[in-house]
């Protein structure tokens, strides 16, 4: 008789026994299951934030748009000069070259203003420029820059900006945030992966003497060690589930604060929530690092163990 | 079923346990060993069953060398043999029934049969009655008994006791022995280590003397 690990019997033996190992320390189990989930909700908080982020940046990005600042007092010829050498460039779409005249600004600023805008009726004229509005025909990410700086010596070009600047800022602390949220998985998932290691090594202590006995009784590795790695998965996996019930919480908490945000202020503020692959990723971790911890403390005391 | 040949037995403390041992117990046998505590009589059981490994020379069990065994064969030299031991081994978190299904359990036993068997086997030793019970409960002539139905479940090749009747008083120990004489009559290979040498006596069983780690008469 052979014990075939590919069995049926062979795994729901080692889940009971696993199940059996976990109900006799239930206090030890709810203190490991506590700091898994902290952990991966902490990532999950973080891959969250992350996500939201890298929406605004692709809505940003999305946008395409670029603002030409035209220097003051100059005629109108001088104006329409400007709007065809913009409309010749091949790299600007000349059907949405809007031309925004001072007084077509300062209406525009009246508006964004709201209820102070009665402050600037006293402004002598509109002292804002003329500015050019448009969009790029196609995706110019790298060219984008060197495009604005040129556009910026032509005369009378005050200034240009683009929406890409912002973007580009934003995704620098993107990267960074990425980085930082990469080290700070690493080290979270490192202490509960020793964690978990080191309870199932306690469990092991504990069992001992079962284990010694069902060795000289011909038990094969495989079948000691199920019932611990299952343990180990057992833990990481609810673990995991607790920190994508507790994220979830979190991201329904973030969006009610949302709404009465843009109920206060009228802004649109999008929340998305965690896609299936990001939450299927803490799945995986959260199994992964029940294995990996389960493997690491089995490892070595069963080498010991046989060899004796 | 058994040779040694030549074998050395030295720990890592230094201690020489067992120096140049040859003998040969073929199948069917029912052999003692015998010997002065720290003779070096549980060393040969260890040998046999690879808790140790020989320093020098070779340890034959049912086709196997011991020392040339890898981890994943182990177990497999180990499903032969049923080891009965002094301090039973018993484990005191479940009944005597779990404790002995569990030698089943190791090898994959088919679970449905499981039950039957071990009935079988408690009836066999005399612990149909206490089979829900746990260990802590029994005598230590009933523990003995548990611990040798655990041994005897799968019905193995060759049984290996150390010191099966030490913790018991002379009527329980003869009825150990006279269940280990039933075994042996029923074809299995009996190796014990005894320093009981009255109840020894009381069978004519051949037996090996260790003395200081060298093998006598």
């Amino acid at each position: 008789m052979s014990v075939s690990w590919l069995s049926y019997k062979f795994h729901y033996r080692a889940m009971r026994q696993a199940w059996r190992h976990l109900r006799a320390r239930v206090s030890s189990y709810w203190a490991v299951l506590i700091v898994i989930s902290m952990a991966l909700t902490i990532h999950g908080i973080f891959s969250l934030l992350l996500t939201n982020a890298e929406a605004m940046l692709v809505n940003w990005q999305g946008d395409n748009r670029m603002i030409v600042f035209v220097k003051r007092d100059i005629s109108p010829q001088q104006i329409t000069h400007l709007r065809d050498r913009l409309a010749r460039q091949p790299q600007i779409d000349a059907k949405t070259i809007v031309t925004v005249d001072p007084d077509m600004a300062m209406s525009r600023l009246k508006g964004m203003v709201g209820s102070e805008a009665a402050l600037l009726n006293d402004l002598d004229g509109s002292p804002l420029p003329y500015t050019f509005e448009f969009r790029l025909t196609r995706e110019l990410s790298t060219e984008l820059n060197t495009l604005a700086h040129d556009m910026a010596t032509w005369p009378n070009v005050d200034g240009v900006t683009h929406d890409r600047q912002w973007a580009q800022r934003l995704d620098a602390i993107l990267h960074v945030f990425r980085q930082a949220g990469l080290v700070l998985t690493v080290i979270l998932l490192s202490v509960v992966g020793l964690i978990i290691a080191n309870t199932i090594k306690l469990t092991i202590i504990a069992r001992q003497d079962e284990i010694n006995v069902m060795l000289l009784m011909g038990a094969t590795r495989s079948f000691i060690r199920a019932p611990f790695i299952y343990e180990g998965v057992i833990q990481g996996v609810t673990g995991a589930l607790l920190a994508i019930i507790l994220t979830t919480l979190l991201y329904f908490g973030a969006l009610q604060e949302a709404v009465r945000l843009e109920t206060a202020f009228g802004l649109t503020l999008p929340i998305h929530f965690l896609p299936l692959s990001k939450l299927l990723l803490l799945l995986t971790m959260g199994t992964l690092l029940g294995l990996v911890g389960a493997l690491f403390s089995l490892s070595r005391f069963l080498k010991m163990e046989f060899s004796r | 079923m058994i040779q040694f040949h030549n074998v050395t037995l030295r720990y890592p403390t230094g201690h020489e346990a067992l120096r140049n041992v040859s003998f040969d117990i073929p199948q069917g046998a029912f052999y003692f060993i015998t010997g002065h505590s720290g003779a070096g009589k549980s060393s040969i059981l260890r040998l046999i069953y690879r808790a140790v490994v020989p320093t020098k020379g070779d340890v034959l069990v049912s086709d196997y060398n011991v020392k040339q065994l890898s981890y994943k064969q182990l177990p497999f030299l180990r499903r032969k043999i049923g080891i009965v031991f002094q301090d039973y081994k018993l484990l005191y978190d479940r009944s005597v029934y779990d404790n002995v299904a569990l030698a089943l359990e190791v090898c994959n036993y088919p679970s449905g049969k499981i039950r039957s068997r071990v009935k079988q086997v408690l009836e066999y030793v005399g612990l149909s009655e206490q089979m829900e019970q746990n260990p802590m409960t029994l005598s230590g002539g009933e523990q003995q008994r548990a611990a040798i139905a655990r041994a005897i479940i799968n019905q193995p090749d060759l049984i290996i006791a150390d010191e099966p009747t030490g913790n018991l008083d002379r009527a329980m120990g003869r009825h150990i022995f006279a269940l280990f004489d039933a075994l042996h009559r029923q074809g299995s290979t009996i190796l014990i280590v005894t320093h009981d040498l009255e109840l020894m006596a009381e069978t004519d069983h051949p037996h090996f003397t260790i003395t200081d780690g060298c093998l006598g008469g």
